[in-house]
């Protein structure tokens, strides 16, 4: 088993890893390249606490490996808020001002997947909502506040409140 | 995981693909969204061997509409799916089960040759594909024979695909005026296996007649089955509640599920009923529009 050498765009800057073939875009992440804001849960697609984008879709990165990434652009929690007032996204904000964390654990995944749903769905009702993140669990919250900020986003980006930086 | 990916190969087109697993000797494991692959190599369920990553090869990406079929190549994931108006209006059953499967971060990566491939009599795509009359294309160096999908499968995750083939694509009739429906229940809506599910494709006629139907049932058998005692029942007959009725009665008493994980044998045959009578209502509801 020898290593591979992995190229890709990390929140906008290019990027190379030596990995080993197993692992995962996860663990290229957090243990090569030391962004430990994207959280490792369940390991197999059921948390969403890994959720990062790839080229530009929500993916669980503990079901992605590291060698299936070369040449790919990847956005995580840490460059989420690239190009928006304060470094930080919308969906970012209104988790700070509302305060729907707890122990913290689930939340860069449910921003990013929150983030992905509002720019998709601009117009996405609560049920819609709950649809688009249900891919992310939360052991803490009861999600109430949780859904209470993405809706918060979701309205202030559709009024034209918060707008990315030119 | 650790010893299970001994090496990865990145082949750029299919025909090196092809060669490649024509040439390969000892295990080798086909890599596409790695939704059901990775989730196995880490409960130790893959031997290690070589793993070939198809997801880049475009050639096996798009949903191309012909006179007489639409083609679905391999890659083609549940997203893609969900984002195909044409397929909304002409595969509702498909349409369906792609929609409701896994969640986001699933749907993205989770694509139908992987889904097939992976054979599970709980695979959502695989009834609707029935439903539809589905064929799979295999390809090899040796050339590309066309399976029907009810004929692909001989087991829980066993299927007659050869080790030097691949799917490149599947194909669904087109079928003017027929409309689709899949259900499924679960442990919850997002994430979950079906426990049971059922998909449903027919022609009805202005009066709601039955003029062809293909109703297939998940999770109730080693693979997916069709129900051909209920497609014979609805034959000719006017679609209404009664019917329904009856319809998933004959379903329910036709399988013999088994008691596992996620249900038992009791609950499935109840439920059995159930989704094939409100499948069949959904048909109804989307021929009225
Ligand atoms: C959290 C979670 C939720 C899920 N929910 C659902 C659900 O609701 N419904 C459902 O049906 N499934 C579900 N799944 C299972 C899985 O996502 C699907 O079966 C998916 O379609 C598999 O596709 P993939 O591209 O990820 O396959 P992979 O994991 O890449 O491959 C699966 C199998 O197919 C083989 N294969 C892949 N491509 C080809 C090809 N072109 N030719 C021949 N063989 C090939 C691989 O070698 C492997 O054996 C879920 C999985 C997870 C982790
Ligand atoms: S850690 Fe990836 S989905 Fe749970
Ligand atoms: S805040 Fe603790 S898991 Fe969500």
């Amino acid at each position: 088993m020898s290593e591979i050498d992995v190229g890709l765009e990390v929140n906008g800057e290019q990027v190379r890893a030596r990995c080993q073939p197993h692992d995962t875009l996860l663990a290229l992440l957090r243990y090569r390249l030391g962004l430990t804001g994207t959280k490792e849960g369940c390991g197999e697609g059921e948390c969403g606490a890994c959720t990062v984008f790839m080229d530009g879709e929500a993916v669980d990165s503990c079901l992605v490996l590291a060698a299936q990434c070369e040449g790919r652009q990847v956005t995580t929690i840490e460059g989420l808020g690239r190009g928006w007032p304060d470094g930080l996204h919308p969906v970012q904000k209104a988790f700070m001002e509302t305060g729907a964390v707890q122990c913290g654990f689930c939340i860069p995944g449910i921003i990013m997947s929150a983030a992905d749903a509002i720019t998709r769905r601009s117009d996405a009702a609560r049920e819609e909502v709950r649809r688009l993140v249900a891919g992310n669990l939360c052991r803490c919250t009861g999600y109430t506040k949780i859904f209470d900020a993405i809706e918060l986003a979701r309205d202030r980006v559709a009024r034209g409140e918060v707008r990315p930086e030119a | 995981m650790i010893g299970t990916v001994q090496r990865i190969l990145r082949p750029k087109s299919v025909d090196e693909l092809l060669s490649t697993l024509a040439e390969l000797q000892g295990p080798r494991h086909l890599l596409a969204g790695g939704t059901d692959i990775l989730v196995k190599a880490k409960d130790g369920k893959v031997a290690p061997g070589t793993w070939i990553d198809v997801w880049p090869l475009d050639e096996l990406r798009g949903v191309t509409a012909h006179d007489d079929r639409i083609d679905l190549g391999a890659n083609v994931t549940m997203t893609d799916v969900e984002r195909s108006p044409l397929l909304r209006a002409e595969a509702r059953a498909l349409w369906d089960a792609c929609y409701e499967a896994g969640a986001v971060q699933i749907r993205n990566r989770a694509t139908l040759g992987g889904n097939v491939a992976n054979a599970s009599p709980a695979g959502d795509s695989i009834p609707a594909l029935y439903s539809l009359g589905a064929t799979v294309h295999l390809r090899s160096v040796r050339g590309e024979r066309a399976v029907p999908i009810e004929a692909l499968f001989t087991g829980p995750g066993k299927t007659v695909i050869a080790p030097d083939e691949a799917i490149v694509r599947l194909s669904l009739p087109r079928v003017r005026g027929a409309v689709g429906a899949f259900l499924r229940l679960g442990q919850r809506k997002a994430q979950a296996i079906s426990k049971v599910s059922a998909a449903a494709t027919a022609t009805l006629g202005a009066d709601l007649t039955v003029e062809a139907a293909r109703v297939a049932l998940g999770a109730v058998a080693p693979t997916v089955v069709r129900a051909p005692e209920v497609e014979r029942l609805l034959a000719g007959r006017a679609l209404e509640p009664g019917l329904m009725a009856e319809a998933g009665e004959l379903a329910a008493s036709g399988v013999t599920p088994i008691t596992d994980v996620r249900s038992t044998k009791v609950y499935r045959r109840e439920m059995v009923a159930v989704v094939v009578r409100r499948a069949l209502a959904s048909l109804v509801d989307r021929r009225r529009g």
